[in-house]
């Protein structure tokens, strides 16, 4: 077995963050082992051979990394009983029912409470801001931003929900989030939820926060100027008239993502690589 | 046995860290030397304690640059503070068990 397909096994099942940033630490660690061992005279194979046997069998280390690591995976009942109503009410907005849009949004909250409700384990305030990217502040000063500038142009007159503009602050940026966010963690991680890191939640988290801060500019500035930017020109028969606030939101999960997951993939198979590099110089 | 005393391998590696930062390889290494070899803590213990311990705010580690990129660890007040309440508990415990196990019929 090569170290690289050895850290893998350990870290397996562990949050895509942290499992990158033990492979990098225990990588050092077999470096320094190996070239302490190739010092005391064994061969390359043999002293990467040993330097894995010293540092643990794979099950029992990875079982030592779960109990320090804990996460939650919720049943797939739960999943699906939270999952299926809001995919389905985000649809029915999205083909021109902008009515189901308060019970989305409630439906959102219930996967925000999930998300957020209850975190699995203490994080020390050092460990946040070592990683703060992958926190939600980011994301809740984005949000603030995005309600912000959905309050500016209330609803088109005559909307069932015209006279709750407020309330509708939230919902673009929320059914632009969900579609490309939503993908990433259904593809990747949904069901794993840890505190800081519920793909979910963050997009709830984008979603309420959206909702408040437009809420309370309407509440401070009633009567602000309509800046002329029509995101929501014709929403009531298809997405495809948005201008470019869905450009916007899009590029900016694109970027969360590529910054918050991306990178440490990219430097993960960078590790691989190396290892491979170097394994076969020494042989 | 860990209700009854501190944990051994948390105490090992509050005690290594009290006087430098070190990183995880050095920890191992100064545990086996400063106890004449009497005493390796497998490396596969290692890293879950440093972590556990780094989410309690006991330790804090800091990637840094060393020929290859390397996390280091270092104590925290908090950690100084256990690191002080084991000892004691260990001073006053350690012996007690000694003298009840090591007893002979």
């Amino acid at each position: 077995m090569e170290w690289s397909e050895y850290l893998l096994m350990v870290t397996e099942g562990m949050d895509s963050v942290e499992a990158q940033a033990v492979r990098e630490e225990l990588s050092g660690h077999l470096e320094a082992l190996y070239e302490e061992l190739l010092e005391g005279g064994l061969g390359a194979t043999e002293a990467q051979a040993e330097a894995m046997r010293r540092l643990g069998d794979v099950g029992l280390l990875r079982q030592s990394f779960a109990d320090a690591f804990p996460s939650r995976r919720y049943p797939t009942w739960l999943r699906l009983v939270v999952l299926v109503p809001l995919g389905f009410g985000s649809l029915r907005v999205m083909l021109g029912h902008p009515d189901w849009m308060m019970a989305v949004l409630l439906n959102a909250v219930v996967v925000g409470m999930i998300g957020l409700g209850r975190p699995t384990r203490d994080i020390p305030r050092a460990f946040l801001v070592g990683r703060w990217f992958q926190t939600h502040w980011p994301i809740l000063a984005s949000a603030a931003l995005a309600g912000i500038g959905a309050a500016l142009r209330p609803w088109w007159n005559g909307a069932p929900i015209d006279g709750l503009p407020a309330s509708m602050a939230g919902a673009m940026p929320f059914a632009l989030y969900l579609l490309p966010y939503g993908g990433v963690a259904m593809a990747t991680r949904w069901g794993r939820v840890s505190a800081q890191s519920s793909m979910w939640a963050v997009g709830v988290a984008f979603t309420v926060f959206s909702f408040v801060a437009g809420a309370v500019f309407l509440r401070l500035w009633p009567a602000a100027p309509v800046t002329g930017i029509d995101w929501y020109g014709g929403y009531g028969v298809g997405i495809g008239s948005v201008e470019w606030a869905g450009p916007i939101a899009i590029l900016y999960t694109a970027l969360s993502w590529v910054t918050a997951r991306g990178v440490l993939w990219l430097r993960s198979q960078m590790m691989v690589l190396h290892f491979k590099t170097r394994l076969r110089a020494q042989k | 046995m860990d209700a009854l005393m501190p944990s051994v391998p948390t105490l090992l590696v509050l005690q290594a860290l009290e006087e430098s930062p070190l990183h995880g390889y050095a920890i191992a290494r100064w545990i086996e030397d400063e106890s004449s070899g009497v005493l390796t803590m497998k490396e596969g213990t290692l890293y879950p304690v440093l972590h556990q311990l780094e989410r309690k705010g006991l330790v804090v580690g800091e990637w840094v640059e060393m020929g290859r990129r390397t996390k280091v660890y270092r104590l925290t007040s908090s950690g100084r503070r256990q690191l002080v309440d084991s000892r004691q508990e260990w001073a006053i415990k350690a012996p007690a068990i000694n003298r009840l196990v090591l007893r002979e019929g």
